[in-house]
């Protein structure tokens, strides 16, 4: 059974017919090509596929499509300008070298704005708090952290 | 599992009709942090979800005179930042903040973790120290379920397939001049995500003099096929000074009939023994010092 859904998707309102069992992540990369969402575990567990759903930082491997219906979600592809002038976070992670194979960093970024929103200056442990569940094999966490405490410090 | 039919009803009464027409097809789901999992592993046995996420009634979180009650559809974030959880239930705050992730936690409700019914469940020994009653709904009219009751085998529970957890009473602790405080720990081989090696909770009650412990609720997971009280440790301490609550003797109670762990591949079952006998006397100093009382000095 498909049902039509409406919701918003990185500042605009869009449609799509999903299935029942459909994961938001199938949804995001299948429908609207949007391949900034990545899949690693599918369980969970590596924070890849992280986006941000009404201000709420979650996984989205194991989020129902058809709960996003009447939702606000961002992904990656939504924080650059249209002109494709980056992000305060993004910024920071590449000056910071936050950044290395990158298969990480949308999850990474995403787990960061979501915590700024909320609290714009947040503490060291704070930050490790939020990105707890974003697995990076490359960085050692340190440049993220780093990157993150330097885009707050932009903000404020 | 794309081809499930899946339902958002925005009422219980909604709902419970969904799965009266439905029956054993559907399946509820809220967070669907297990129920996605199983799903995607291929492991779901339904041809219907019914969401339990528009259900107003299941996501207040509220303190009414002397009981604390949690909807089952209130997520870990908030009991997490909730300073009130904090405040009266820090037993259970504490079994928040070292569960899953942040992005788990924005999503996964307390209600899924106690009708998943794992026996890692780690909000599940924080309620059943404290004594939280299961409120189950069904066409048939409510029902309550002491938790000691609800876990009746691994991953089953008292709650019947048509009833939905509308949430938990839970009696608070400090009610009246008693002094009472609690202290839950994980035992984990990384700090976030991953589930417990074992886990202990510990909730105390003092004498009015505060020199005795009037009462003790003493619980563990991954230790026997459910989450479980550990009676005898409770025992042992209820009527005793202070400093025995610290002591490794006192320890060696928990080690009761209930507490029979096994060998797994994440641990043996001689390692789960040797860390409940540490981390019971470790989680009721904690207690004590959460009243002020310097554990210290006690043992
Ligand atoms: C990455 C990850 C990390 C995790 N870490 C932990 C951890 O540290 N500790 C831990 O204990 N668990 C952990 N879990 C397991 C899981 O997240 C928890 O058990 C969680 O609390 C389940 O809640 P949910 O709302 O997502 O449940 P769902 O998946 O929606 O439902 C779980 C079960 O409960 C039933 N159900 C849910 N709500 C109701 C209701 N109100 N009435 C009747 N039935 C209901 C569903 O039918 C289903 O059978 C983790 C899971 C993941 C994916
Ligand atoms: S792909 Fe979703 S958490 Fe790993
Ligand atoms: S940059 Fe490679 S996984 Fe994080």
């Amino acid at each position: 059974m498909r049902q039509v859904i409406e919701f918003e998707l990185n500042g605009q309102e869009v449609s799509a017919a999903v299935t029942g069992g459909q994961t938001l992540l199938d949804l995001l990369r299948d429908e609207f090509e949007l391949y900034g969402v990545k899949e690693g575990c599918g369980a969970g567990e590596c924070g890849a596929c992280t986006v941000i759903v009404d201000g709420l930082a979650l996984t989205a491997c194991i989020f129902p499509a058809r709960e996003v219906e009447g939702a606000s979600v961002t992904t990656i592809e939504g924080l650059a300008s249209a002109q494709g002038e980056l992000h305060p976070i993004q910024e920071s992670f590449v000056n910071q070298g936050a950044v290395q194979c990158g298969f990480c960093t949308p999850g990474n970024v995403l787990s960061a704005k979501a915590l700024l929103d909320e609290n714009p200056s947040p503490s060291e442990e704070e930050i490790r708090v939020a990105i707890a569940g974003n697995l990076c094999r490359c960085t050692g966490y340190t440049q993220i952290v780093e990157a993150i405490q330097d885009a707050a410090g932009r903000k404020s | 599992m794309k081809h499930l039919d899946y339902y958002r009803p925005q009422s219980l009464d909604e709902a419970l009709a969904l799965k009266g027409e439905r029956g054993a097809e559907a399946l509820f789901i809220a967070g669907g942090t297990d129920v996605m999992v199983l799903g995607r592993q291929k492991k779901l046995d339904c041809a219907a979800l019914i969401s339990l996420r528009g259900l107003a009634e299941l996501t207040q979180m509220k303190l009414e005179g002397d009981t604390f009650f949690l909807g089952a559809g209130v997520t870990l974030s908030r009991i997490l930042n909730s300073p009130e959880a904090a405040r009266h239930l820090p037993i259970l705050h504490d079994a928040v903040q070292v569960m899953g992730s942040t992005q788990m936690r924005n999503v996964a409700t307390v209600g899924g973790n106690v009708m998943t019914a794992a026996s890692s469940g780690d909000t599940l020994g924080p309620l059943l120290c404290l004594e939280a009653v299961c409120r189950l709904v069904s066409a048939q009219g409510e029902r309550r379920v002491p938790m000691h009751e609800m876990f009746t085998g691994p991953r089953v529970t008292a709650a019947r397939a048509d009833e939905i957890l509308l949430g938990l009473d839970i009696p608070l602790p400090t009610s009246g001049d008693r002094k009472s405080s609690g202290c839950f720990i994980k035992l984990m081989r990384r700090a976030a995500l991953d589930l417990a090696l074992i886990n202990v909770s510990v909730q105390l009650w003092l004498d009015e003099a505060g020199e005795t412990i009037a009462k003790a609720r003493v619980a563990a997971g991954v230790v026997a096929p459910t989450p479980v009280r550990l009676v005898e440790s409770e025992e042992a301490l209820e009527g005793a000074p202070l400093a025995e609550a610290l002591k490794e003797q006192a320890a060696d109670h928990a080690l009761g009939r209930s507490c029979r762990p096994r060998d797994s591949d994440r641990c043996s079952s001689w390692y789960r023994e040797e860390m409940v006998r540490v981390l019971v006397p470790r989680a009721a100093g904690r207690a004590l010092n959460r009243m002020g009382i310097d554990a210290g000095q006690v043992g």
